[in-house]
């Protein structure tokens, strides 16, 4: 492979168009087997007059339940302390996630060359995992 | 106008004159003194503050006498104290004002618990034939801790009547001189009804499980007569009890005073009736007093048979309809009917009390019908999942296949 | 000017590749292309598109998962527009009816169940697949200037992905759906000074009721998609005019 093929790269049509098309059909086919054998929950006729002794948001929303949960240690700041440092702390997380590319304003883009930025990711996707897990299983 | 104003004011400070009176006199003098004391007379009084008493004003001196406002002649037998009520003296106290509507008509609380307990076992015996081990109001309810019997602390609470009766009736020294048995409580406790008043039993409300009173009277504690039994028990099973007044065995009952309710389904050790109670000879089965091959025998044979294949078919039907809820569908419906199917078979089971096997089928006729609909619906579930699976399978090869020739063509693609 | 137009017009029919083809067909389907073209110049536009190239990555799984994570999240995102226009067929959106609909699309339409099923799961592989493709640029530090504003609109539309999950999770109206949106919505009270306020006007009263399952529906069927099309526009456009971000 020459060194002017490796700039150029791949054309967009047909070739990376067809891959496309590849991964599309890979999907669906995943997204049918999965919609043919595991069926979507169906559960009982909402009731707002029996509260039911579980309630867990969907899987993408329990770290951050999860979280909110774990604000609620920080009770002996007082009775406000728990739901407003959970709410405005997930708020302050994602602005920053939001905006990161105008806090991190280096243009270095390999991830060993720019530690902090890399671990603070690291940590940031382990933590949610473990998050997602813990509230999973609480 | 100032002068108006002082006498308001001065009107509003008499007026809580009586008041602070009030709040300064509530402990009585008794309580200032005996709470000085030690021992049971301290405990007395910290039992009495927690009752529904103290919280209506009955206090030391409505049951003790005696005068509490002069402290030199509090306990003077002149001022009417009579220190310890004597044991066959307390039901005519408590009756002194439970027995009395104009007193009780404020609680709304019954008045007839007096004349009912002269008329039972435990007042018999006490009252005629003066025996002080039988049980008294206090037996039951506590001497000063006496709360409403609504209060879940109460000794008469429902979920706590077989404990409070066990006290004594299990105690077997005790009921050495009437020889009673002391196995009620441990058979009442194994029984469907105990299992239902612990709570153990789900869907069941254990508030409305029979406990000993429901059975024995309340104050009125006898054991049920021979002619009581179906009544007692009809209370409550009032269609059972209705279909058993259909039956030859009502008329049996009449002439030589079996079979009761008990002489089948036993009294305190009372079980969920199965349909093994049609075969056998032991002790509440049929073939306890009816003899092989004899016309009632074969009919319960008959009755045995049709049920259990019923109820075979409503745990088939069940897991039938259970099964193609991996299908994602709702079966709410299905699970509905499944249930009234088994109403049905819990019908039937009444109507066997008339003995006659016509009725019996008629019901279990109608379950079996519906029973047969759920399968179809079941059956035609399954057919269409069966249908999706080959479907998928058609679906995810033609997939495969596109995906395959467009990788091929990929392949042979050349950059530009 | 014209003539040398004309000209170089004939070199390009000349050199014919597959693209060129195609395209051609397309002109064989009504005369009416023909001007069009002239005037608007589609052929050029999309020849000068379909022309680019994308980088071309060393390792396997860079070249078939990675790098594809933004266009599996748009497939899955078509997947979700064509389910979810064929549920609003039959779905109700009223506390009486919402449930009763989706048992109705559960258990007696056909393909019904397929149709929910599909809409279900392609939803969660779709909010996996979005974070996975934030997660891939945060790391190859694809986010960096000129590509800082491309990020923004991702964030968008990955927000917009979570609220998308969040309001059609309401819409089944069913006990954990109900009870789900009742906690996640109370926690919005948490926000200083405007949080009962803004509680109220999510739920469109005290309690999440009909005005909330109104609300909830609009939201996922009608403002959402609106908002999350013109961010993708965006973000597509931005990926066009300043290429894709070279491999490291």
């Amino acid at each position: 492979m020459g060194k002017d093929e490796e700039i150029k790269g791949e054309p967009f049509f047909p070739n990376h168009v067809l891959k496309e098309i590849i991964i599309f059909l890979f999907i669906l086919g995943l997204i049918i087997t999965l919609a043919t054998f595991i069926p979507a929950p169906m559960g009982s006729k909402a009731d707002p007059f029996s509260t039911p002794e579980h309630i867990k948001p969907e899987w993408y929303f329990l770290a951050g339940y999860q979280l909110l949960k774990l604000a609620e240690k920080l009770d002996f700041l007082g009775a406000w302390a728990p739901k407003l440092i959970g709410v405005l702390g997930q708020g302050f997380i994602v602005a920053i996630i939001f905006f990161l590319p105008f806090i991190d304003r280096g243009s270095e883009r390999y991830p060993h060359k720019r530690p902090i930025v890399t671990t603070l990711g690291i940590l940031g996707v382990v933590s949610f995992i473990i998050l997602t897990v813990w509230g999973h299983y609480s | 106008m100032g002068k108006l104003i002082l006498k308001r004011v001065l009107l509003f400070f008499g007026l809580l004159l009586p008041v602070i009176a009030f709040a300064e006199e509530t402990e009585i003098s008794c309580v200032i003194c005996h709470s000085g004391l030690s021992g049971e007379i301290v405990a007395a009084v910290d039992q009495w503050k927690r009752s529904i008493h103290k919280s209506v004003g009955v206090s030391c001196p409505d049951c003790h006498g005696g005068n509490p406002d002069s402290m030199e002649n509090a306990m003077d037998k002149k001022a009417g104290f009579r220190g310890r009520p004597k044991i066959e003296d307390i039901p005519a106290l408590c009756a002194s004002c439970h027995a009395d509507v104009q007193k009780m008509r404020q609680y709304n609380i019954r008045v007839d618990q007096y004349a009912e307990y002269k008329s039972s076992v435990h007042g018999t015996l006490l009252l005629k034939k003066g025996d002080t081990n039988v049980a008294t109001c206090v037996s039951c309810h506590g001497k000063h801790e006496i709360r409403k019997k609504g209060d879940p602390l109460s000794t008469v609470y429902y979920a706590n009547v077989p404990e409070t009766c066990g006290k004594c009736h299990s105690d077997k020294q005790k009921m050495k001189p009437y020889g009673i048995p002391t196995d009620q409580l441990d058979d009442y406790k194994k029984s469907y009804h105990g299992q239902i008043l612990y709570g153990k039993i789900k869907g069941k409300n254990p508030a409305l499980a029979p406990n000993c009173a429901d059975c024995h009277g309340i104050h009125g504690a006898t054991p049920p007569g021979v002619e009581e039994v179906v009544n007692v028990c009809g209370n409550c099973h009032s269609k059972t009890a209705g279909y058993y007044r259909e039956s030859p065995h009502y008329l049996a009952m009449q002439e030589i005073g079996v079979p009761r309710c008990v002489d089948c389904h036993s009294n305190h050790n009372i079980q969920f009736p199965s349909v093994e109670m049609f075969t056998g000879k032991g002790e509440g089965r049929c073939g306890a007093c009816h003899e092989e091959g004899s016309l009632p025998l074969e009919t319960a044979k008959e009755m045995k048979e049709l049920f259990g294949k019923v109820i075979i078919s409503v745990e088939e039907g069940e897991r039938e309809v259970k099964e193609i809820r991996s299908s994602g569908r709702n079966i709410d419906e299905l699970l509905l009917d499944i249930d009234e199917a088994r109403g049905m078979v819990t019908e039937a089971i009444t109507v066997t009390h008339t003995l006659d096997p016509v009725k019996v089928k008629k019901l279990l006729d109608d379950s079996v019908k519906r029973l047969d609909e759920i399968s179809y619906v079941a059956k035609e579930v399954r057919k269409d999942i069966k249908i999706r699976h080959i479907a998928f399978l058609g679906i995810i090869t033609l997939i495969l296949i596109i995906v395959i020739l467009l990788l091929l063509k990929l392949r042979s693609l050349k950059y530009l | 000017m014209h003539k040398e137009e004309k000209e170089l017009r004939k070199k390009d029919i000349e050199k014919r590749t597959l693209f060129r083809e195609l395209f051609d067909i397309f002109s064989l389907t009504g005369f009416l292309y023909g001007p069009l073209d002239e005037r608007l110049k589609f052929r050029d536009a999309l020849e000068k598109q379909l022309k680019k190239t994308t980088p071309h990555y060393r390792f396997f799984i860079e070249r078939n998962f990675l790098a594809c994570l933004g266009g599996i999240t748009f497939v899955l995102f078509l997947i979700q527009v064509a389910t979810g226009v064929l549920l609003l067929m039959y779905y109700r959106p009223t506390i009486a009816e919402a449930y009763n609909s989706i048992v109705e699309i559960t258990n007696n339409i056909h393909f019904g169940w397929l149709v929910r099923g599909m809409h279900h799961w392609a939803a969660n592989v779709m909010i996996i697949t979005v974070i996975l493709h934030m997660t891939r640029v945060f790391f190859v530090g694809a986010y960096k200037p000129p590509r800082d504003f491309n990020w923004l609109t991702g964030m968008t539309l990955l927000l917009l992905t979570f609220t998308f999950g969040f309001s059609g999770y309401l819409l089944p109206w069913s006990q954990i759906s109900y009870w789900a949106t009742t906690v996640g919505t109370d926690s919005i009270g948490a926000v200083p000074f405007i949080g009962e306020t803004l509680r109220y006007f999510v739920r469109g009263g005290p309690q999440v009721s009909q005005l909330a399952l109104t609300r909830f529906f609009a939201l996922h069927v009608v403002i959402l998609p609106g908002v999350a099309l013109f961010c993708l526009g965006l973000h597509f456009l931005m990926i066009r005019r300043q290429g894709i971000s070279e491999p490291l």
